[in-house]
């Protein structure tokens, strides 16, 4: 419940998109929503289980 | 004549080509001619290049006929996802935002193939920026699946590339995955895509998606011929940031090698229980287990991490390096971007940089369990998508964020994928699974996949078009 009360609003959205400078056609709001939805939930999943340590994937993705 | 000649494979042209007893030139005229006569109902390509085709292979004729036969591409018909930058033609990256966009110079992939010898028919259509989904308003019709031309979808982003290939209308092309879009076309169209290891071939010149998950790689009807493909673009390139500087191995000497004793990892967790596949693309996946137990490998079910911690990682990742690689052209053109892209696109600006970073911290750890787990075996087998291909229509544009993708693990990983055909469902469409290696070790994958299409009856059949 907690989390779904983060979800930002349509308007939000809307306002935070103008801070990025990018104008949303309001045909797209709908949808655009739901992407946001989507990335709301990973981006909350993928705190778990991080320790202070653990250090970022670098541009040479695999060592040898 | 011209399909006979059209459905050979790269490696028997090119056995026909080395002994003069084929020509480069009638060869390419045969593929233009099938191009005019079928691709106004596939549209996969965006730009037929024939002045150029028939200089580059009059000038194959003029070698090989002197002596000088530069090895198993030479002379070869094949064509470019528009994504890859070509001198002096166009590339467009299947958007008006680069309509009017001629590269000066190659891609690093490019002057490979054109050092060995490559016969370019032109470019080949994809999904816009290889991110968006077909739409109305876009430059180029949607590109059709040649199993089903009036309803098929062809998946993405290489559509193009899957289709060309798959029709006939090249004996090979370079795709680009991201998420899979080498092996989702590949899988829907019943053909063979290799993704290479990131940092095995050379992204310069590619435009980019998203820097740390972009791969380039071949595409074509069989893994013999994705081999030899990727045996002329594989390498160092020392203006690609990400490209990794070791010796690339001879991917068809082990081709013939065999499977015996082989240990290999299968994945069913990814969809099973809670995300059933449609029934006759697990039926032929599992057909397909058996068939590699009857080669001889010896199989066991594997456990990785939940698909959708790699699915999250992706799409936090690529969304936001794809709105770091477009953020000047969707503020200043957003209208020039298709309809099905600008809702994808925008949210990407609104991620918060600690939360790629906590993306890619996680996808760190993803990586050095995927490689653990690997050092178990010689490769892994999973499915590449969940069924064949979807009709045009039921192609939701928001689908992409729906369902965890069954590719992009590997693209988080970093670890080589191949996608080969199982077969075809009741409706003649092709059914797949993919093949995934250890770092760098693009040789077993390949030498799986050739074992199998060897024992299996899929490379005879082909769409009919006319």
């Amino acid at each position: 419940m907690e989390d779904q009360n983060l979800q930002p609003s349509e308007e939000e959205i809307v306002l935070m998109l103008k801070r990025a400078r990018v104008t949303l056609p309001p045909e797209h709001l709908e949808r655009c929503c739901a992407v946001v939805a989507r990335l709301e939930a990973a981006a909350r999943r993928l705190r778990k289980d991080l320790h202070r340590n653990d250090e970022p994937a670098s541009v040479f993705l695999i060592r040898r | 004549m011209t399909s006979e000649l059209c459905y050979l494979s790269i490696a028997e042209a090119g056995r026909l080509l080395k002994s003069k007893q084929l020509s480069p030139v009638e060869l390419t005229n045969a593929f233009l001619g099938r191009i005019e006569k079928v691709d106004s109902r596939l549209h996969s390509f965006v730009l037929v290049t024939p002045e150029e085709a028939m200089r580059q292979a009059k000038a194959a004729e003029a070698e090989i006929s002197f002596g000088r036969y530069r090895g198993a591409m030479h002379g070869i018909p094949i064509g470019l996802k528009d994504l890859i930058e070509t001198a002096g033609i166009r590339t467009t990256a299947h958007s008006k935002v680069l309509i009017d966009h001629i590269p000066v110079e190659d891609a690093t992939v490019v002057s490979r193939l054109k050092e060995a010898g490559c016969v370019f028919l032109g470019k080949l259509g994809c999904l816009e920026f290889a991110h968006g989904s077909p739409s109305a308003d876009q430059a180029w019709p949607a590109v059709r699946n040649p199993w089903n031309p009036e309803h098929g979808f062809t998946g993405g982003s290489s559509t193009g590339s899957g289709t060309a290939v798959a029709a006939g209308l090249v004996m090979g092309a370079l795709g680009t995955d991201t998420g899979g879009s080498i092996r989702n076309p590949a899988s829907f169209c019943g053909i063979a895509g290799l993704m290479p290891t990131y940092g095995r071939v050379s992204r310069r010149g590619v435009i980019p998606y998203s820097f740390s998950l972009d791969h380039c790689g071949p595409m074509a009807w069989t893994a013999e011929d994705c081999a030899i493909m990727l045996q002329t673009v594989a390498g160092y390139d020392s203006d690609d940031p990400s490209s990794t500087n070791l010796s690339v191995p001879d991917y068809t000497a082990s081709l013939n090698a065999g499977i015996h004793g082989m240990r290999i990892g299968v994945i069913r967790h990814f969809y099973e229980p809670h995300l059933p596949p449609e029934d006759e693309m697990r039926r032929a996946f599992e057909a397909a287990l058996q068939e590699l137990t009857k080669l001889g490998a010896v199989l066991e079910d594997v456990k990785l991490r939940d698909l959708e911690e790699y699915d999250d990682c992706k799409v936090i990742i690529s969304e936001a390096e794809f709105f770091a690689v477009h953020e000047k052209d969707l503020i200043e053109r957003l209208e020039d971007y298709g309809a099905n892209l600008r809702f994808r696109a925008l949210p990407g600006g609104l991620i918060r940089a600690v939360d790629y970073i906590q993306a890619q911290r996680q996808r760190h750890k993803l990586v050095a369990d995927m490689q653990k787990k690997l050092a178990g075996y010689d490769a892994m087998v999973t499915l590449c998508t969940y069924g064949p291909a979807p009709t045009m229509s039921a192609e939701e544009p928001t689908h992409f964020f729906q369902r965890p993708n069954l590719t992009a693990v590997f693209n988080v990983t970093g670890n080589p994928a191949i996608s080969i055909c199982t077969g075809f469902d009741r409706m003649g469409l092709p059914l797949a699974m993919q093949i995934v290696g250890k770092p760098f070790d693009e040789a077993t994958i390949l030498r799986i996949a050739y074992a199998y299409e060897q024992a299996t009856p899929w490379r005879r059949r082909r769409p009919s078009l006319v």
